[in-house]
């Protein structure tokens, strides 16, 4: 899994790619204790229903920690079916930059 | 053998319009007035449709598109951004109930991608397979790509057949991050795409091509198709629809 990351502010953006899956990518929005504001989950995958995605980006509002990321991504994934990517690969990507934020507070 | 029917459309209509109607034919089924489709049509004015995950600045140079008159809409189903050129390229869509062969997400993408192996395969191109996820190509260059939508107890998929595509300006129209371009093999767009005419080192027609995506898709599909027309409800939805694909609420929501 590839990871590239542009911290601004508050926001960090990740991309994965991995061979014979389709591109994700994701956007953090975080306030100052590392709460997400606000998710975008992108690329050219797949998934059925379209609005697993919506439902995730909108989940994880509020969310402080990698559990509740895991979570949010969880309960959807076992309603829909992704192609080009995994729940998993969302997951990871998502955590990855969560703890970005939480890394350079101290905490994780 | 059985009948589906066929619609073909190659005067060409708006970007809105096509995506508005493969709307219409999904949602109409996942309500139960499905009519088993395949839909042949053309984008004119030329169009770049997008996925329906994808942000729109990200993926379309939007100030090519603007210069060249190219429409820019959002698919409602997933995949990538995708050039659609009125002289070289043919789009399908078949909308289908979901028999068990094509409950299976990833196999019915492969299923329905063989019409266009076997339209190929009748053009005269030996070297063509369907690479998964969603993609044909001939002499290991993408000349075909496909989205899937679902509802209810159906499926629409369509997508498009370059035959005589300007492949120069679908790569100044698409923007391709470098992760996707290097897990191809290839540094630019152009060099992973082909059409057809490029690959049989002659002019291939349009309607060439229409026939051999009616033969294909009768032969992988075993089905008759049948010409027929679009239904009043059909174009009353679609009417509907095209609404939001006129909207820049949906085409820049991401």
């Amino acid at each position: 899994m590839e990871l590239q990351e542009v911290i601004g502010v508050a926001v960090l953006r990740g991309r994965v790619k991995r061979r014979g899956g389709k591109l994700l990518e994701a956007e953090l929005e975080l306030d100052s204790s590392c709460r997400i504001v606000r998710a975008v989950i992108s690329g050219d995958f797949f998934a059925y229903p379209p609005t697993a995605v919506d439902d995730i980006e909108q989940g994880l509002r509020g969310c402080k920690s990698a559990v509740c990321i895991r979570g949010v991504v969880h309960e959807a994934a076992q309603r829909s079916t992704f192609l080009g990517v995994t729940p998993s690969d969302i997951e990871e990507l998502l955590v990855s930059l969560w703890r970005r934020c939480a890394g350079s507070k101290g905490s994780t | 053998m059985r009948r589906v029917r066929l619609i073909i459309e190659e005067r060409g209509a708006p970007a809105y319009w096509n995506m508005a109607v493969d709307e219409a034919l999904l949602e109409l089924s996942a309500r139960g007035r499905g009519i088993e489709t395949l839909r042949l049509y053309i984008f004119r004015p030329h169009a770049v449709t997008i996925g329906y995950f994808q942000r729109i600045r990200e993926v379309v140079n939007l100030e090519a598109a603007q210069r060249l008159g190219v429409d820019v809409v959002r698919r409602f189903t997933g995949g990538g951004a995708v050039y659609h050129d009125p002289e070289g390229e043919v789009t399908y869509s078949y909308s289908a109930p979901l028999t068990p062969g094509l409950r299976d997400v990833a196999r019915s993408y492969r299923i329905i991608c063989m019409g266009i192996v076997e339209a190929a395969r009748l053009l005269g191109v030996t070297n063509v397979e369907f690479v998964p996820v969603n993609d044909v190509v001939a002499n290991g260059r993408k000349f075909s790509g496909s989205a899937q939508g679902r509802r209810g107890e159906w499926l629409l998929q369509h997508g498009t057949f370059m035959y005589a595509t300007d492949l120069d300006r679908l790569a100044e129209l698409l923007v391709a991050p470098r992760e996707k371009l290097a897990s191809h093999g290839v540094r630019a767009v152009r060099q992973r795409v082909t059409t057809i005419s490029e690959v049989l080192h002659r002019e291939v027609t349009r309607d060439e091509v229409v026939r051999a995506l009616v033969k294909g898709f009768e032969k992988a599909l075993g089905i008759e198709l049948e010409e027929g027309e679009l239904t009043e409800e059909e174009l009353r939805l679609a009417e509907e629809l095209s609404e939001k694909y006129r909207s820049a609420e949906w085409n820049f929501r991401r």
